[in-house]
């Protein structure tokens, strides 16, 4: 369509002087044509197209492009651009719609040549490439090629080189060796000579001496002498004896004699160590049997026929041996038959030991592995079970607070029935038995109670008191206003409340508590306190302990001493009373007498403290 | 453990009696003769001439002097001080003089070993024995002081004759097989006697009391042979040390060697403990040995104390010239412990060790490892005690639970050069260039649990 535009389009006449160029060019090759307008078709330009087939079909030379167009189709084996003539003389009509269809088909053609030509161009520059690559392999392996062949002549240099060596190193071994042998024999020639020199030498020498003895000795030289205040006597008192025959036999007779004593003793120890031996023998013989008739079943079952004879033997053996002494004798059938029942049953316990042997080492093996990953694993299990209990027991411990807190809040019937129901028998039991003791407690507490509301009374009056004290005592203060006397008196205030909790020795805080009176803090009402000391069986006090609280509560001191006590009196306490106090706190909900309300900032102190035991 | 004072001594010349009651010392020409145990002077007699040799009669009864350079042997009496007996052997000379088992009897050799004279203080008989043999150790006597074993060179060949010590009667005569024969030794129970060769020439030969060759044992050819042969006390071994640093040692069944022990300069072996000795500075606290508070001055000398070393332990090892004779390798000292357990010995290309070997179970034990060179070690006479000197201040003690180094205490530095011990094996003589001094081992019984303890040795 672009195509024919152009053609339709005027031609512009700025470029008209390329036109008649390509028109020329293109009658002249239009195979050119179509590998330029190939090249151009790859460059989009539709400017150059148009330019281009402006300049090949003009105004003037339409019928002419057409009739070439037509003969270059035609040839091509389109179906040729004009309609069918009727006549010669007509002019040939041109056929658009076979124009357009070969337009449609060469733009087709054209389309699948652009794409083959793609094809091929990718596949050419695919397989340049992989020449590029077979080139480069084909290089190096060429290379490698000659390296190894370079390395290849290194070797045979180098191993014949070595060859070379070991046949020289072979020809000094030769030589070294005709040496040896050269030097040996020198040796032994240097030697004979010396000897003989040696035997000449000392032959004159010999004769020198003989001479010299001679000259020496024979002179009778008067100087060697001896002189001797007098002779004494010999060792063994005797005479000295004169040389004779007689005294030469008796000498070797002794020599004789000593040689002998020598042999016998000789033979009397190897003889005792013989019997030694066999002793040891025998005992392990007898130990043997006694080892292996036990399992004699065992080997018996297993063991071929030779151990079942042996065995057989051993048992034989055993009967002659006890009846009869041979060990006395060391004849020679003895000898080997004990040595040969001996060996036969060295031999059965050596297969039993090795046995025994594998079994263990496998045992041991597998065992031995084992354990070791046990207990390694075991104390981390272990650990870990702990760490778990811990965590448990400390969960427990809340839930009984929360649940305490619960029933002080709301102690119904139905629920500290439906509790009690929980329980397992066993506990009921125990829960029973911790009943009748808590009821006796809270008799106890119910006296105590009642005293305390006396004393509470009392308190009150004596609070009175102490209130226009203090009205007064302000007065005063404020008259002699000083800071020091207010620190002073918050010493004390402090020190009474360590003093109340470490001893209880009641006179002492009675006397205390009264003189600190004064200083107590006026928000600690006297219901409050009452409150409190009914919330002792809750802690695991012993009962001087709360006798010493109720001391405290009586003369109502202040809250903060009643806070501290605990905290400060059961570090010794609750290590021992812990469980116990546990169970008192779970059995709590029977109690009901018990008023938990005001309770809890106690129950929080001892649950405080348990926290801390671990 | 306590020390005497320091006496005055010269040429290392001081001995115990026989049976422990005396000993004898020499002072330049006079003998000083003293109660072993209180060091009392008893009696002093005055030589001719510097005594260059002495020695007890076996009934420590007599004491011969040997003046040899006078040719002059002076016999002194212990029971009659006025007693005395003087040989003169003239212009023959004197080299060696030696008691007969019997005391009664001093055999002299004259110079170039010409012959030996036997003199008797019974009677006036005087017995010639001519050609011994100059060497090693060329006379030995049976330890019951029957027989004489002698060694002699006739017509180039060696000999040895065996004498009848009662009468100095010819027994045996018969001629060995040996190139240049070098020593004899008779076994401790007297009927097996060991030969051996010259350091040329490698061989061992054993002939029994008739003279009949038992066995000849031979363990290389060529190189330097033996240097030191000892028989176990119970005649049941025979220990031969050789130039190649090894000791090999026979039975006496067969008389075949039964193992053989290297002396490497390098012990890796865990069994083995090697006990070095290291200086120390400060005064040992927990010494085994407290020194005696009576004797003792200032300890002015560094102390020692023994380390057990790591293994493996290298030990300093002497490069031996190879252009001298006489080369310092091999072994040259070895003794047995007289219950026969135990083998000291010393290589001595490796001078300042001596290793102990257990001969029950014949292998290496232990070895100690000095600061300086072995002089001389010698084995207690009744327990396993190896007694060891240096050259230095210190003498060095080593039993089967431990050792010790124990300063010699005293002003002025005492070389202990020798030591001999108390027959009873109580005290031990520490001798040096010109002093000795004694040393009680056991004056109570605490200090001999401490001796059994092994951590005093470190």
């Amino acid at each position: 369509m672009g195509d024919w535009m152009t053609v339709t389009d005027p031609g512009l006449s700025a470029e008209s002087k390329t036109i008649s160029q390509y028109t020329s060019e293109t009658k002249m090759s239009p195979s050119s044509l179509y590998s330029q307008q190939v090249l151009c078709s790859s460059i989009p330009l539709s400017k150059n197209v148009h330019s281009y087939f402006s300049a090949f079909c003009t105004e003037e030379n339409i019928e002419q492009s057409i009739s070439y167009l037509d003969q270059e189709l035609t040839t091509f084996g389109f179906p040729s651009l004009y309609e069918e003539s009727k006549g010669k003389e007509t002019k040939r009509e041109l056929n658009i719609v076979a124009v357009l269809n070969c337009m449609n088909e060469l733009l087709v053609l054209q389309r699948k040549n652009l794409l083959a030509q793609e094809n091929v161009e990718t596949q050419n520059l695919k397989l340049g490439s992989d020449m590029d690559h077979l080139q480069n392999c084909y290089a190096k392996l060429k290379e490698q090629l000659e390296t190894s062949r370079r390395e290849m002549i290194g070797l045979q240099e180098r191993d014949r080189q070595l060859q070379c060596k070991n046949r020289n190193l072979h020809q000094l071994l030769k030589n070294e060796k005709d040496e040896v042998q050269k030097l040996q024999n020198i040796i032994a020639s240097r030697a004979t000579q010396y000897n003989h020199d040696m035997k000449r030498k000392e032959r004159e020498y010999n004769k020198l001496k003989e001479r010299l003895h001679q000259l020496v000795m024979n002179k009778k030289d008067k100087k060697i002498a001896m002189e001797v205040l007098n002779y004494v006597g010999r060792v063994d008192g005797k005479r000295g004896s004169w040389r004779t025959g007689k005294t030469e036999a008796r000498n070797e007779d002794e020599m004789y004699k000593i040689l002998l004593n020598d042999y016998e003793y000789r033979q009397k120890q190897i003889l005792m160590e013989n019997a030694e031996l066999k002793k040891v023998l025998q005992q392990m013989k007898k130990e043997m049997i006694s080892l292996l008739s036990p399992q004699k079943q065992k080997p018996r079952e297993r063991a071929d026929d030779s151990t079942g004879t042996v065995i057989s033997d051993v048992e034989e053996d055993a009967g002659e041996l006890s009846r009869e002494s041979i060990w006395d004798l060391s004849c020679e059938t003895v000898r080997e038959q004990l040595t040969n029942s001996i060996r036969k049953q060295w031999r059965i316990l050596k297969s039993h030991v090795e046995k025994l042997d594998n079994q263990v080492s496998k045992v041991h093996l597998e065992g031995f592995n084992d354990e070791d990953v046990i207990s390694r694993q075991d104390h981390e299990q272990e650990t870990e079970k702990l760490e778990l209990e811990i965590q448990q027991c400390k969960e427990m411990i809340k839930t009984q607070q929360q649940l305490l807190q619960q029933l002080a809040t709301a102690c119904d019937d139905d629920t500290t029935s439906l509790l009690r129901d929980c329980y397992l028998l066993e506990e009921k039991e125990r829960l029973k038995e911790e009943w009748s003791l808590f009821k006796e407690q809270k008799k106890n507490f119910e006296k105590e109670r009642r005293s305390f509301t006396e004393a509470a009374i009392r308190l009150g009056l004596e609070r009175k008191a102490f209130e226009e004290e203090r009205a007064s005592w302000l007065k005063q203060q404020f008259l002699n206003m000083t800071t020091f006397d207010h620190q002073n008196s918050e010493n004390v205030k402090l020190f009474s409340a360590f003093s109340g909790s470490s001893d209880r020795d009641t006179p002492t805080l009675h006397s205390r508590s009264r003189q600190k009176k004064p200083h107590g803090v006026p928000s600690g009402s006297p219901v409050c306190t009452s409150k409190l000391t009914k919330s002792l069986p809750a802690s695991p006090s012993t009962s001087d302990f709360c006798q010493t609280r109720s001391c405290a509560s009586e003369h109502s001191s202040s809250i903060s001493v009643l806070n501290i006590t605990p905290e400060e009196t059961k570090p010794n306490q609750v290590g021992r009373e812990c469980a116990h106090q546990k169970w008192s706190m779970s059995s709590r909900p029977g109690s009901q007498e018990v008023c938990y309300s005001g309770c809890s900032s106690t129950y929080t102190n001892s649950h405080v403290e348990k926290d801390d035991l671990p | 453990m306590n020390f005497s004072e320091v006496f005055k001594l010269s040429s290392l010349l001081c001995k115990f009696s026989p049976d422990g009651k005396y000993l004898a010392s020499c002072v330049q020409y006079r003998l000083v003769v003293r109660d072993a145990s209180t060091l009392q002077i008893l009696q002093l007699y005055t030589c001719l001439d510097q005594i260059q040799h002495l020695e007890w009669s076996a009934d420590s009864l007599f004491i011969l002097c040997a003046l040899y350079k006078r040719g002059l042997v002076q016999v002194w009496s212990l029971e009659q001080p006025e007693w005395h007996c003087k040989i003169d052997e003239g212009s023959a000379g004197l080299v060696a003089s030696c008691w007969g088992p019997d005391g009664r009897h001093i055999l002299n050799t004259t110079e170039f070993h010409l012959r030996i004279t036997v003199w008797s203080l019974c009677t006036k008989s005087v017995s010639y024995i001519k050609y011994p043999k100059a060497c090693q150790q060329g006379i030995t006597f049976t330890r019951d002081g029957r027989y004489l074993a002698l060694a002699e060179r006739r017509d180039c060949r060696d000999y040895v004759s065996i004498f009848v010590c009662s009468d100095w009667q010819l027994l045996r005569h018969f001629d060995t097989d040996t190139q240049d024969l070098a020593g004899i030794e008779w076994a401790p129970n007297g009927c097996v006697l060991a030969v051996w060769d010259s350091c040329l020439e490698y061989k061992v030969l054993l002939y029994s009391l008739d003279g009949r060759l038992l066995s000849a044992f031979c363990a290389y050819e060529w190189s330097l042979g033996i240097k030191a042969v000892a028989w176990s006390p119970s005649s049941q071994f025979l220990a031969i040390g050789s130039y190649d640093g090894k000791v090999r040692i026979l039975n006496h069944v067969t008389w075949k060697m039964i193992t053989e022990f290297g002396h490497p300069a390098t012990v890796n072996n865990p069994k083995i403990v090697v006990y070095k000795e290291a200086e120390k500075s400060p005064p040992l606290g927990h010494l085994a040995f407290p020194p005696p508070r009576a004797v003792a001055g200032p300890l002015t000398s560094s102390e020692s104390k023994y380390e057990i070393a790591s293994m493996p332990v290298s030990l300093q090892t002497l490069k031996p010239a190879a252009d001298r004779a006489n080369p310092r390798i091999g072994v040259g000292a070895l003794a047995f412990s007289p219950d026969n357990y135990f083998l000291a010995t010393r290589n001595d290309s490796i001078p300042n060790a001596v290793w102990i070997w257990d001969i029950r179970k014949l292998r290496l034990l232990a070895v100690l490892e000095q600061l300086c060179a072995v002089r001389a070690f010698q084995w207690g006479p009744q327990q396993p005690r190896l007694a060891i000197c240096t050259g230095g201040s210190k003498v060095y003690l080593w039993s089967p639970a431990g050792c010790v180094s124990v300063q010699v205490p005293g002003e002025g530095d005492f070389q202990v050069l020798s030591l001999c011990w108390h027959p009873s094996g109580d005290s031990l003589a520490l001798l040096s260039k010109d002093h000795f001094c004694l040393c009680f081992l056991e004056m109570e019984e605490g200090v001999h649990t401490a001796f059994g303890q092994r951590g005093d040795c470190t």
